[in-house]
């Protein structure tokens, strides 16, 4: 009797998946959480209390979160604490710390954090988080993995369930088209741009997320090969990789604000700086924040945003659920909250937030589809650009360093 | 008093356990994770570290001296113009404004596109956009410097006002000072020779708090200081919030080397020294320090507070314009929802000014004279060390004792920090109540309570009230402390504006420092009311 | 009740001041004690009242009417003490100042004692007023009534009349000496002006050097 080695589980699945597939269109292939499975875990939630560690740097990521109080209290009776932190480090800094005391699970102080990047590679490589859940949650369905491949892969790490997607970012720039009007379209027109009015441009001091990712935009389109920046970072990639960048910043310094020997602290003194005239154009990773600004009357109407040809940097920012925390379930239910339609719709409306959604809207009833409504408000990018990947999360912290060894003293 | 008995030995051995007990452990652990070879030889290595350290340097010192010049210029004005108590009830308010609140007015005020050049152009400058001058963050400190020295001189000279006021003394240095008068001394030189003298040794406590703060403040330093490199307590703190537990152990060592700069400066200023004798009969007049001193003083705060207030209602506000060019109020609205902030922030100030008034009421009534004199460096610790390196130290106990995120955690962690201030302000007052009041009481036939509850305290109300002010603004001002004993779970107005800070809008910023700047006026205001001293009936003929 | 002192020594650390100081003062009686400036005399009056204070120390024995009182407490020696300096309460008016000694008991005999005591001084009717608005002779005047409604069994006197001048000084102490008197207690006086003398028989001089011993 012919014996079949068995097939390994991965693969197996794989072919179960594929061949269920075509009769399975609303369930992703993925884990699918049953539904009692799921009304377990809202049962337990009812009446717990989440503490979520998110950035709080502007007023409308607060009132926006605010709303979700609102909306997971009357839902499952959920209290959500908005935690405010200045640096997502700084969770991890705690996280860690609490293992380090000997926190066991139910006994720390963070149940939800806002997060990406290198810090959630930090503390998924350090065991520091819950899950996998991110894909048993019953909106994940929504999500657009295909259209949108970072909502499963952070800086090239992938999320294994262990975050839930929440919102899009990609890198833009914007400006006041009266003092701009021919706003630089690729790094290069930037550097020329810088020449020519010396002293008016700059970008935050890195370490700060929104410095970093200028520097990244510059690698990425200088790069010879941007394929081998998706890969971790060697010493011999990172020489070869990275020369043309380092050439590229050490022409741009000398004509940068205050001769480049100095840098602002965080893109929100960029922003302010470009508000009083005294810069000409500032970055951020919403492409919606300059119209939600202007909507607020912080920014004339004149603003203009805008990315370039090419593409800019894009990734996805996720929540996700400490090893220790509290109310898992709680913190489940609020992060399955926010992939809802509903809580969509509101943070990319404009007037509220303007950070565009995660979802895929075909997957949407027409009913669900509607609440996006995408009437163009001044200030939004009227000609969006390619997203392009991250670099590999490993990238950063040599990226990081050799700035700082070259611009910092 | 005659010697302290049995009982209050006890006593002061106890409340030493209480607050030597967590220091001295913060301290052992904040060393602990301060003490890594390899972090040692990496901190010096970083970019920009050693400058960063030079920086430091610079900043404090010259501030210090510059505060301390100032104060001793504007108290030879007071003293000689006999204007010293009106010079001294401006002082509350000066004092009540949070270090970060000053700065982030500061810098409204002389930002390339702040309020100062925005008067002048463009018709005095031709300026159309913000010129770029670096009259902010400048990488020499002076901006960092000025705000120091705006808000360490009214400290000093609160300082200086505690001293001339004591029961024992007040009397004296001004007969003092009359005396060399009628020797045919110049006043302004009669005060540098006679007065100034004897109250300087006594300032060496308060001088060297002010140092200690200038070589290590973080928070206005990361608003006006030099950015790159930062002064070292900005790198250190910049490397403690690092994910990466390496850096970490950098940021600590360097919160160490931190600490020992602070304490050799700490020798210099404590160091006896011999008093220089000034016997060389020049009567002459001598400088007087600056006439329009105090004006300038009270002129930049207004100014100040001025800018912050525009600000908080300013929507767009492009340069060149002199006022917002669009109003709203969303800042203030945003501030009114906070409301759970402000009662976070009441009732740890309020408790951690009461906790720390008692304390320092039962310590200086029972401890020994000489184990005052011999613990006070240890009391007073927290003043000296880095506030970066404290709160390494004191998260690290706070997570062994399973306090972190708890109220009384945190309660705690404030006591500890308003302790020192609270006593320092204190003590003048408290050690110079005079002696034969106590005789006088006990030969009535009443005990030490009597003592204490009817004579003695009713009569220091005044000192009493301010220094427990005192202690509710410097727990309303706690940043780090909050952030890490809070765990999270408590937020204060200070955490709440230095994270709005980083947003950088500026109506918001603003608003907080507003707040930030309100609660701890109505203590003082409050204190101001309390010590009142009595008002007796108007005399029926 | 006889105030009796036998001072075996009084030092300043390990430097003698005193030596061989015996007194004796009957009731109503008032031994004055001079002395050159520095000789020990307001130490003298402080071990009597228990307030001396490290790095002063004496050995000897006090007793008062035959009770030991050196093992007693300042407030329970009921000794009176009237000091150059009359240090009414700033906070309290002078009809509170004045309250504050006499000792517990009904409302009523404790405000009857006060205002007989403001009589007495002849500030009756003045009990509301702050003190800082007494001129001097009034507030001394109030010192002595206030230290007697403690119902003192002795009276200590630390030059009460120095800081007044000539005229008010010969009146004050006329006041004193007669309520001293009155009331039956022995008192100690000490003062450096030779006018201030009680009663020219009961004089203690303290000697200048420490050996010599002194005895009245």
């Amino acid at each position: 009797m012919p014996t079949t080695r068995p097939t390994p589980l991965r693969r197996r699945t794989l072919l179960v998946a594929g061949a269920t597939l075509p009769w399975l269109p609303a369930v992703s292939p993925a884990r699918a959480q049953s539904t009692d499975a799921w009304t377990a875990v809202e049962q337990a939630a009812r009446g717990q209390t989440v503490f979520w560690n998110a950035w709080a740097g502007s007023e409308q990521t607060n009132a926006y979160l605010q709303w979700v109080a609102q909306q997971v209290k009357a839902s499952h009776n959920i209290t959500l604490q908005h935690v405010k932190i200045t640096d997502t480090a700084d969770v991890v800094k705690r996280v860690r710390a609490e293992k380090a005391a000997g926190r066991r699970a139910g006994e720390g102080t963070v149940d939800l954090v806002w997060i990406n990047g290198e810090n959630f590679a930090a503390m998924k490589n350090e065991g520091l988080l819950f899950g996998p859940f991110a894909e048993s949650l019953p909106n994940f369905r929504l999500v657009d993995v295909v259209g949108k491949p970072t909502t499963r892969n952070d800086f090239s790490v992938p999320t294994d369930g262990m975050e839930s997607p929440w919102g899009m970012a990609q890198f833009t720039l914007f400006a006041d088209s009266r003092r701009l009007p021919q706003p630089p379209r690729s790094m290069t027109e930037l550097l020329a741009l810088a020449r020519a009015q010396p002293g008016r441009i700059t970008y935050p001091r890195l370490p700060d997320f929104h410095g970093t990712t200028f520097v990244k935009q510059a690698l990425v389109e200088l790069a010879p090969d941007p394929a081998a920046l998706g890969r971790p970072v060697t010493d011999a990639a990172l020489a070869t990789q990275a020369a043309p960048l380092w050439q590229f910043l050490d022409a741009l310094r000398p004509h940068l604000w205050r001769g480049g020997r100095q840098f602002p602290q965080n893109a929100a003194a960029v922003r302010q700086m470009m508000a009083d005239g005294e810069l000409l154009l500032a970055l951020t990773f919403n492409p919606n924040e300059a119209a939600n600004e202007i909507a607020a009357r912080r920014l004339p109407p004149s603003v203009v945003s805008w990315q370039f040809d090419r593409g800019t940097i894009g990734n996805t920012h996720f929540v996700a659920i400490p090893y220790n925390a509290r109310s898992p379930a709680a913190a489940q239910v609020v992060a399955n909250f926010l992939l809802s339609p509903a809580a969509q719709a509101r943070k990319a409306d404009i007037a509220h937030w303007g950070d565009p959604t995660v979802l895929d809207l075909a997957r949407l009833s027409p009913a669900e589809r509607a609440l996006f409504g995408a009437a163009p408000l001044p200030g939004m990018v009227t000609r969006p650009a390619p997203t392009l990947p991250e670099p590999h999360a490993s990238w950063v912290d040599p990226l990081e360093r050799e700035w700082a060894r070259r611009y910092a003293a | 008093m005659t010697h302290t008995g049995r009982g209050e030995r006890a006593l002061a051995l106890g409340l030493l356990a209480l607050v030597a007990g967590p220091l001295l452990a913060s301290a052992a652990l904040a060393l602990g994770a301060a003490l890594d070879a390899t972090a040692w030889a990496a901190w010096p290595a970083q970019p920009g570290a050693l400058r960063a350290l030079g920086l430091t340097l610079f900043t404090g010192l010259a501030s210090t001296a510059l505060a301390w010049w100032a104060c001793a210029a504007l108290l030879a004005q007071a003293v000689v113009r006999r204007r010293l108590d009106r010079l001294l009830r401006a002082l509350p308010p000066l004092l009540a404004t949070p270090h970060a609140a000053l700065a982030i007015g500061l810098v409204f005020l002389l930002a390339p596109s702040g309020w100062l050049l925005r008067t002048v152009s463009p018709w005095l400058t031709g300026f159309d956009a913000p010129p770029p001058w670096p009259t902010t963050q400048d990488p020499w400190g002076l901006g960092l410097i000025a705000a120091l020295v705006a808000k360490e001189i009214p400290f000093l000279l609160w300082c200086a006002a505690t001293q001339l006021q004591r029961d024992d003394a007040s009397r004296r240095w001004q007969a003092e000072h009359t005396l060399a008068c009628t020797l045919g001394y110049h006043p302004v030189r009669a005060f540098w020779r006679v007065v100034w003298p004897p109250l300087a040794q006594r300032l060496r406590w308060p001088l060297l708090a002010v140092l200690a703060y200038g070589l290590t403040v973080v928070d206005m330093a990361l608003v006006i200081g030099p950015a790159s490199p930062p002064t070292l307590a900005v790198l250190a703190w910049q490397w403690l919030q690092d994910a990466d537990p390496a850096i970490q152990a950098q940021g600590a060592a360097a919160g160490l080397a931190l600490a020992l700069v602070v304490g050799a400066c700490a020798a210099l200023v404590l160091a006896p020294r011999r008093p220089r004798r000034a016997v060389d009969g020049r009567r002459g007049p001598a400088t007087m320090g600056w006439r329009p001193g105090a004006t300038l003083l009270l002129g930049a705060y207004a100014a100040v507070l001025a800018a912050l207030a525009v600000g908080s209602v300013s929507g767009v506000w492009a340069f060149p314009a002199l006022w917002p060019q669009t109003w709203t109020l969303d800042a203030w609205r945003a501030v009114g929802a906070s409301g759970a902030t402000v009662g976070t922030t009441l009732w740890l100030a309020a408790g951690s000014a009461a906790l720390a008034l008692a304390w320092s009421v039962a310590w200086l009534e029972c401890a020994p004279p000489r184990w005052d004199a011999a613990l006070r460096p240890l009391i007073y610790l927290p003043l000296l060390l880095p506030a970066v390196l404290w709160v390494v130290g004191l998260y690290a106990l706070g997570l062994r004792l399973r306090l972190e995120g708890t109220a009384g955690g945190l309660l705690l962690a404030h006591t500890l920090m308003a302790l020192p201030y609270v006593l320092l302000t204190l003590s003048p007052a408290y050690q110079g109540f005079d002696p034969r009041c106590a005789a006088l009481c006990a030969s009535l036939g009443h005990g030490r309570w009597t003592l204490l509850w009817r004579v003695k305290w009713p009569l220091l109300r005044r000192a009493l009230a301010s220094a427990a002010a005192v202690g509710f603004a410097v727990s309303v001002a706690q940043y780090l402390p909050t952030l890490y004993l809070g765990a999270g779970r408590w937020s204060s107005v200070t955490t709440e504006a230095v994270t709005l800070a980083a947003g950088g809008q500026r109506s918001l910023t603003s608003a907080y420092a507003a707040l930030q700047f309100a609660l701890p006026v109505l203590g003082f205001a409050l204190a101001a009311a309390l010590g009142r001293p009595r008002r007796f009936r108007p005399e029926t003929p | 009740m006889t105030l009796a002192l036998d001072l075996q020594s009084l030092s300043v650390g390990d430097r003698p001041m005193l030596r061989g100081v015996t007194l004796r003062v009957a009731p109503g009686e008032i031994l004055t004690v001079m002395g050159p400036s520095g000789c020990g005399k307001s130490s003298l009056l402080a071990v009597v009242a228990g307030t001396l204070a490290p790095p002063l120390r004496w050995t000897g024995t006090l007793t008062l009417d035959g009770t030991d009182l050196a093992s007693l407490p300042t407030a329970r020696r009921g000794v009176g003490l009237l000091l150059q300096d009359p240090l009414l309460f700033a906070h309290l008016s002078v009809a509170e100042n004045l309250l504050f000694a006499v000792p517990p008991g009904p409302r009523a005999e404790r405000h009857a004692a006060v205002d007989a005591a403001l009589a007495e001084a002849g500030l009756a009717g003045c009990g509301e007023r702050d003190p800082a608005t007494l001129s001097g002779g009034q507030r001394a005047r109030v010192a002595l009534m206030r230290a007697l409604l403690a119902r003192p069994r002795a009276l200590l006197l630390d030059e009460p009349f120095a800081a007044l001048d000539a005229a008010l000084r010969a009146q004050f102490r006329a006041f004193v000496f007669d309520h001293v008197r009155e009331r039956g207690i022995p008192a100690l006086l000490v003062t450096h002006d030779a006018a201030d003398i009680a009663d020219p028989v009961r004089v203690l001089r303290l000697p200048s050097a420490p050996d010599a011993p002194a005895h009245a």
